[in-house]
């Protein structure tokens, strides 16, 4: 997957900054948890929802020591929501991103609420 | 200062050990300066000038600027060479000996220079002496600077030359060069001219400063910025002052409630601290179930969201897994039943007894059944490659995921229960804690004690940013004083700086004036002593009644009786070598040295009317001790008599060609037959 930098809708953003208060977690951690909310979440997020607006994150301090993973995990979903070949993987990352951050915030008060999302 | 002895070792004509005794005797009570070295051209008088040079100068001998392999290559072609000596001789050595005189008390130095050329590299060794010892505080590095001091190479040339100088002195029409330079020599007037130059590079070297007036200026600025940060610092230190007794005042009445509290119920307060330290206990426990789920939350726990899509990803990385291996055998396989197909015809044909038909429908479902071996294996997965990781990688992401479906949910819901826990017991210490107790009349009290609680927290927020204020009050101050400071440095600095420049001015100035002073008093000296000098060599010298020398450009003018100029021109040539013989004369006097001269072939091209001149009034009479070099044809017979109630003792040079050196005796050319005569007599 060809991706150094990747930035959020200004929606997203402000978000992260709610959920920052309320977790303590800073934002990279709340956007991977957010990835992998929307990855399990079945309907197919539209990538041309999702403008580049606002925060911008790097690679490396977005997905840390468990980059592959994360990147297996996209092309899973897509292998599984049976998008044609030309999707581009990007568009797709951006999207579940941002679809994720925001659907966290609207169900995490606290970081206990937040662990318990892991349980079920 | 009196040369004692010359002493040359294998140095140029002379082998071996050759010592001259140069110390003026005194005979009839009279000492007599005048020690005579005849010698014909190439016998070696020269080196016996340049012998006494090399003790004093070494490489400078050769000139100011000279590098030291010229000073090598020299050394190299002045030891004596002995063509019968059956080992090359490399060593040699030239010695002086001589006393001198400082403050007032007369020491013997020796110098010596001996080198080796033997080596690759020629091993030079100075050794200077005073009265027999190493002079102690002189290190190899300083003993030719020493040696330089004792007789200055500007000045040596008043006293150590040879005819040719004289010549030199003599045919130049303009000698205000040469003069300029021995003069300013003779007056050390170079080393004043090395310090003014040594006094400007000081000067440039100064650092260039700020000025003055803009160091003032930013320091007012400072001063008024320090007033307006001590206000600051004041006031905050005030408000500080204010915050922290209100905050005291509050504890104080908390302390004294409380206090009442105790005395009139004390089982309430006792439940109260219980709870109040339960209260400590939950809040601590809440933070770090917290830390645990956030720890969690940076790692794994974000797939676990998705444990669905991770057990679809298992699943199809052991899916690929399988076709994968599968593609690689197929290839090795559909090779092998490739050669076993040829292998069975090959096989079958070798069989008799059967018919070619039957061979070909053998082979064929041979190589039917054998080819079922190619077919994928039953069950293997119809799948997409998607992901194509190497099985190291696969591995990490199946430990990634066994973690996030796992270990994760276990641990979160471990500390999520035990969180849930204490936040109910929280809540409930929190609600006890506010209850009022039961006795009516500790219910004021109690909310008393609530309320300044509260208070004290509001002031102790007060209290923190005072702190703060204060301590960025204090920081600002400081910084700016320690600015002040350093403006004050620098200003100090500027001002020691204007005043070091108005001494290097001044010094100069000064300088300046004494060079001025010195040449002008010096130039009028000069002038009488050549005059002198000039009218006692040629009695017919009053043509020549007054001289004048210009102190700046050096230029010499002679006046007739009349006062008229008389042109340099205007001189015969054996006025002009009278007039040069007087210059010189004339330096050295003025140049006060008390040292020896040494003078080589000085009639070289004298004719004989003048020669009788300097041989009656100038040798006598040049110094305490005159070393004379000389030729038969200069001194001859005549003048030998003419200077012998001047001379202390005599040496004869002779270059014997089949050996190849020149051989001292004591005695002149002729000494045999004087002796003859005076045997006779």
């Amino acid at each position: 997957m060809h991706l150094n930098k990747i930035k959020l809708t200004k929606d997203a953003s402000d978000r992260l900054k709610q959920l920052k208060a309320r977790t303590g977690l800073t934002p990279n951690i709340l956007s991977r948890i957010g990835f992998c909310m929307s990855l399990s979440d079945p309907a197919i997020p539209d990538p041309g929802e999702y403008p580049e607006e606002d925060r911008e994150f790097n690679r490396y301090t977005l997905l840390g020591e468990w980059d592959a993973l994360y990147v297996a995990m996209l092309r899973q979903r897509m292998l599984n929501d049976e998008l044609p070949d030309d999707a581009v993987e990007v568009d797709y990352f951006r999207a579940h991103l941002n679809r994720g951050v925001i659907a966290l915030s609207r169900q995490v008060k606290s970081i206990a609420d937040l662990a318990s999302l892991a349980i079920t | 200062m009196r040369i004692h002895t010359l002493r040359l070792n294998n140095f140029g004509l002379f082998r071996g050990v050759t010592e001259f005794d140069l110390l003026p005797k005194v005979k009839y009570n009279k000492e007599r300066p005048v020690i005579l070295v005849g010698g014909k051209n190439g016998a070696g008088k020269t080196t016996i000038l340049e012998a006494v040079r090399l003790c004093l100068y070494g490489p400078l001998l050769l000139g100011s600027r000279v590098s030291a392999r010229e000073y090598e290559e020299y050394l190299r072609s002045r030891v004596h060479r002995n063509d019968d000596a059956l080992v090359m001789n490399t060593t040699a050595s030239v010695a002086l000996e001589f006393e001198h005189s400082e403050l007032g008390k007369s020491h013997r130095y020796t110098v010596e220079r001996s080198w080796d050329i033997g080596t690759k590299k020629i091993k030079t060794h100075l050794l200077v002496q005073r009265d027999g010892d190493p002079i102690d505080d002189l290190d190899h590095a300083h003993a030719d600077d020493f040696l330089r001091d004792l007789i200055p190479p500007g000045v040596s040339q008043l006293y150590f030359f040879d005819g040719e100088k004289i010549q030199e002195l003599a045919e130049s029409d303009d000698d205000d060069a040469a003069l300029s330079d021995a003069i300013r020599s003779l007056l050390g007037l170079d080393l004043v001219e090395r310090l003014s130059g040594d006094l400007q590079i000081y000067a440039n070297r100064l650092q260039k400063l700020d000025n003055i007036d803009t160091l003032q200026k930013e320091l007012d600025n400072v001063e008024k910025e320090i007033q307006d940060k001590q206000d600051r610092h004041l006031k905050s230190r005030i408000a500080l002052d204010e915050a922290q007794s209100r905050v005291d005042d509050i504890a104080k009445q908390i302390a004294a409630t409380e206090a009442r509290i105790a005395k009139e119920g004390g089982a309430f307060a006792d439940v109260r601290g219980k709870l109040e330290s339960d209260r400590k206990r939950l809040r601590t426990a809440i933070e770090d179930a917290e830390n645990q789920l956030r720890q969690l939350a940076e790692g794994l726990l974000p797939f676990s969201l998705a444990k669905s899509l991770c057990r679809d990803l298992t699943n199809q990385l052991k899916n690929e897994d399988r076709v994968q291996g599968w593609r690689s055998h197929r290839t090795l396989l559909q090779e092998r039943i490739e050669r076993l197909h040829i292998a069975t015809r090959k096989e079958l044909a070798g069989i008799d007894g059967l018919t070619d038909e039957t061979r070909g429908v053998l082979a064929d479902r041979i190589t039917q059944m054998v080819g079922k071996l190619g077919e994928p294996p039953e069950g293997l997965p119809d799948v997409k490659l998607v992901h194509r990781l190497s099985s190291d990688l696969k591995e990490s992401l199946f430990e990634g995921i066994r973690g996030a479906t796992e270990y994760v949910p276990d641990r979160a819901k471990k500390v999520i229960g035990q969180l849930e826990t204490d936040t109910r017991d929280l809540q409930k210490t929190e609600a006890a804690l506010k209850k009022a107790p039961k006795e009516d009349q500790l219910r004021p009290l109690v909310e008393r004690v609530n309320d300044l609680n509260r208070e004290i927290g509001g002031a102790d927020a007060d209290l923190k940013r005072a702190l703060a204020e204060y301590s960025s009050a204090e920081f600002s101050l400081k910084e700016e004083r320690s600015r002040k400071a350093k403006l004050t440095d620098k200003k100090s600095e500027a001002e020691k700086q204007g005043e070091r420049e108005q001494m290097v001015e001044s010094v100069n100035a000064a300088l300046e004036e004494y060079v001025r002073e010195l040449t002008a008093d010096k130039s009028r000296e000069l002038a009488q002593c050549v005059r002198r000098r000039f009218q006692q060599l040629w009695r017919k010298g009053d043509i020549v009644r007054r001289i004048e020398i210009d102190p700046i450009s050096f230029i010499v003018k002679l006046y007739d009786r009349h006062d008229r100029v008389v042109p340099k021109t205007q001189l015969s040539a054996g006025e002009k070598q009278m007039y040069a013989i007087s210059m010189l004369w004339g330096l050295a006097e003025v140049s006060r040295r008390p040292l020896p001269m040494v003078i080589d072939t000085p009639l070289g091209r004298l004719d004989g009317e003048h020669r009788s001149h300097l041989v009656e009034h100038y040798f006598p009479e040049a110094s305490h001790q005159v070393i004379i070099l000389s030729t038969d044809t200069e001194i001859d017979e005549t003048y030998f008599n003419d200077l012998k109630p001047h001379l202390s003792h005599v040496y004869h040079l002779s270059y014997e060609q089949s050996q190849g050196r020149t051989v001292v005796s004591e005695g002149y050319f002729w000494n045999h037959r004087n002796q003859e005569l005076t045997n006779a007599s």
